[in-house]
């Protein structure tokens, strides 16, 4: 093993964890803030992959400017689910919270499956399909675009959950909405935000994904499964230390494969990452708390 | 919590689960099926596909394939004067969905002939049922050496076995010059069954690995993979370092997607890279991959445009129109021909639906389909006859074998 060999997947796992902290974010915000399992994720994503698809594949729009509007969409969409449904299970326990959102997640795939089949799925990506040479490594464009835009919106929420009036709200709702109440927060009108906000980064997850891999509106369980993987390993509700989580799942999981067969690549990255929980309980925060 | 409140939760509750299972059930074909074997009566074949889950997208080109013939048949009169109906279910792309399936159409629909559901996974679940129901299973949905010998109804469509599948591709090489032949092959295969017999024959035939050593190439690189990584870049990278000659990639149709961006993105640039696990590249989605999909070889049974396929030029035309990529998959031929098969067996035996009758004038006889003119072996397989093609910058070509050839093959991949 050359050490072009081991740089080349190094880059390739932090390329490919900008991806899994851009799937996450989403996820960690709902659940982290509103305690929301919102086991619908997964298909929001992979319905934004569709829809980002058909504006760029299917009606040949530009990739790069067809990523606000699919995302604008979706903070659309979650304002009315939350006020559809969300906000009226609020006080509910858990099962039925996530039954709910189970029922969105086979409503969600189903008009998907209507509307563009069961299909695998490629953006064609024109411009951004290029291959970058540096030095002895290559890396694709597209992934290159996805992972600093990953970056940069995840840095800019961290930035504004932490240094914002609104930010310093969002916390407050995420540590008791009760007192967050008391103090003046609106906190109907404020979690319903959160919410749309937290559909939109999983759309923006749905967008990443859709730039970097072929995808179908029926295989969406994987993605859930590694989304839940990230948020796990970061701990809830840092936009940071999500994006940290991802860079570090993506590098393990392209360097293991590089040393060992490749097989055997996914039971020694959740063996790494069981040990690791085991290690630090709440994740890379390692606190019992919320930061946000 | 107040009344108005609890009643809007589960109004809410229930419309959503409600609709997901109204919408569950929207999948589900439920054409009625033919119980009375009156000679007036409609001949009635069952079949499952996975019209949704991971094998949704084969499935589809299956899917048309059929309404194609049946539509065809039933225009001309039906076979031996009677109509020709499908019960078509979807198995959602599980083996434990399809058997229990199979057992409805065996015991509940009470149909005449089976057809076989897509992909070894799946197919090889339900032919014990088939089997001990002693009615015929034509089989166009999956290729297993093993699995056909030790069936006695099973009657398979494809022209070649899961042990054959990069046949083509090495019988191609054979016509190159000695200096243009692969000296090292890379293959990577995904943890399936029917992918595994691909790369590793049966009783000591067949298979990537020997036809390789058959030939003197180099084995440098031998890798498995899980069909749900999302992630095959190290793999890939692992190939790269290899510098191998020749790729053999022996996947399904998903993740051969991923797997051409990934050789792309790695600007690994074999001579050969085919995806020889499956029919690709006349796939729906392989022009969107650009560039990564580009001479990238494949194997399949039939292409239109050649003589002596009688019928696939109109089902390609058909499934070209209804999903606007031109050249049908090898999955529409074979789904095509195995209505074929039974129209033939049923008028060359005066109409019957015995299934032994059947499988005797099946064995003794040959038919012209979609996938050429056929003959049987004892264990309802067909003798080797594949096509391999190349998509190029110009689409799919057809590349081998050379009497067929539309182009000339064009490496090294990039």
């Amino acid at each position: 093993m050359n050490i072009d060999t081991i740089v080349q997947a190094f880059a390739n796992g932090l390329l490919l964890g900008g991806v899994y902290g851009g799937l996450a974010i989403g996820l960690s915000l709902i659940l982290g803030v509103l305690r929301i399992v919102n086991i619908a994720h997964s298909v929001i994503i992979i319905f934004a992959g569709l829809l980002y698809w058909q504006l760029v594949t299917g009606f040949g729009l530009d990739p790069l400017a067809m990523i606000l509007p699919v995302v604008a969409l979706a903070y659309l969409f979650g304002l009315v689910v939350h006020r559809g449904m969300a906000q009226q299970l609020a006080r509910e326990d858990n099962s039925t919270v996530m039954l709910a959102f189970f029922g969105l997640l086979v409503v969600l795939e189903s008009i998907a499956v209507m509307i563009w089949t069961t299909d695998t799925r490629t953006v064609a990506l024109g411009y951004l399909a290029n291959v970058i040479e540096l030095g002895p490594i290559s890396v694709p464009l597209t992934r290159v675009v996805a992972a600093l835009i990953t970056v940069g919106v995840l840095v800019g929420l961290h930035f504004f959950l932490t240094r914002t009036l609104t930010g310093s709200a969002i916390r407050g709702l995420s540590q008791n909405p009760d007192v967050a109440s008391m103090v003046g927060i609106d906190v109907t009108r404020l979690s319903r935000r959160v919410f749309a906000a937290g559909i939109a980064f999983a759309a923006f997850g749905g967008v990443v994904l859709a730039m970097t891999q072929s995808f179908n509106p029926q295989e969406h369980y994987r993605w859930l499964a590694w989304a839940f993987l990230v948020v796990i390993l970061g701990g809830l509700g840092s936009a940071l230390r999500t994006l940290i989580a991802g860079l570090i799942v993506g590098v393990i999981e392209t360097m293991v494969g590089i040393f060992i067969p490749f097989q055997y690549t996914y039971l020694v990255l959740y063996g790494i990452l069981a040990v690791a929980l085991l290690v630090r309980s709440e994740g890379l925060s390692g606190a019992k708390q919320r930061i946000i | 919590m107040n009344i108005a409140r609890k009643w809007r939760t589960r109004l809410v509750t229930s419309l959503a689960v409600g609709s997901a299972l109204v919408l569950a059930l929207v999948g589900c074909s439920t054409d009625s099926g033919s119980s009375e074997p009156a000679d007036d009566s409609p001949i009635v074949i069952g079949a499952t596909l996975g019209l949704t889950g991971v094998f949704s997208g084969p499935s589809a080109g299956y899917q048309l394939a059929y309404e194609y013939w049946l539509d065809q048949v039933n225009a001309a009169g039906g076979i031996d004067g009677r109509e020709v109906q499908m019960v078509l279910y979807d198995d959602e792309s599980n083996p434990t969905v399809a058997q229990q399936l199979y057992q409805r159409l065996i015991n509940e629909d009470k149909v005449d002939v089976l057809f076989a559901p897509y992909t070894t996974a799946v197919g090889g679940a339900v032919v014990p049922i088939a089997e001990r129901a002693g009615i015929l299973m034509i089989n166009p949905g999956f290729v297993g050496k093993e699995i056909q010998g030790q069936a006695s109804l099973l009657v398979s469509t494809w022209p070649y076995q899961d042990i054959e599948y990069s046949l083509g591709m090495f019988e191609f090489l054979d016509t190159l010059p000695a200096a243009d032949m692969p000296k090292t092959m890379a293959v990577i295969t995904a943890q399936n069954p029917f992918t595994l017999a691909a790369l590793d024959g049966f009783d000591g035939t067949g298979g990537a690995l020997n036809y390789a050593k058959e030939r003197g190439i180099d084995v440098v690189v031998n890798e498995q993979y899980d069909q749900t990584a999302t992630d095959l870049s190290s793999l890939i990278e692992t190939v790269k370092a290899s510098n191998a000659d020749l790729l053999i990639a022996l996947s399904l149709p998903n993740d051969a997607a991923l797997i051409a961006r990934t050789v792309n993105e790695a600007g690994y640039n074999p001579e050969f890279y085919c995806q020889c696990g499956s029919q690709v590249t006349s796939l729906p989605n392989w022009p969107d991959l650009g560039e990564a999909g580009i001479n990238v070889f494949a194997s399949t049974s039939a292409y239109p445009g050649q003589d002596g396929f009688p019928g696939l030029q109109e089902v390609s035309d058909y499934i070209a129109e209804k999903t606007g990529v031109p050249g049908a998959p090898a999955y529409s031929a074979v789904a095509y021909a195995a209505g074929q098969v039974l129209q033939q067996a049923i008028e060359g035996t005066d109409g019957s639906l015995d299934a032994q009758v059947l499988r005797e004038y099946i064995a003794t006889h040959s038919f012209d389909t979609a996938v050429g003119t056929i003959t049987y072996n004892e264990d309802g397989t067909i003798d080797f006859r594949q096509v391999l093609l190349q998509y190029q910058d110009s689409g799919n070509q057809v590349i081998w074998p050379t009497e067929l050839a539309t182009a000339d093959a064009v490496f090294p991949l990039r």
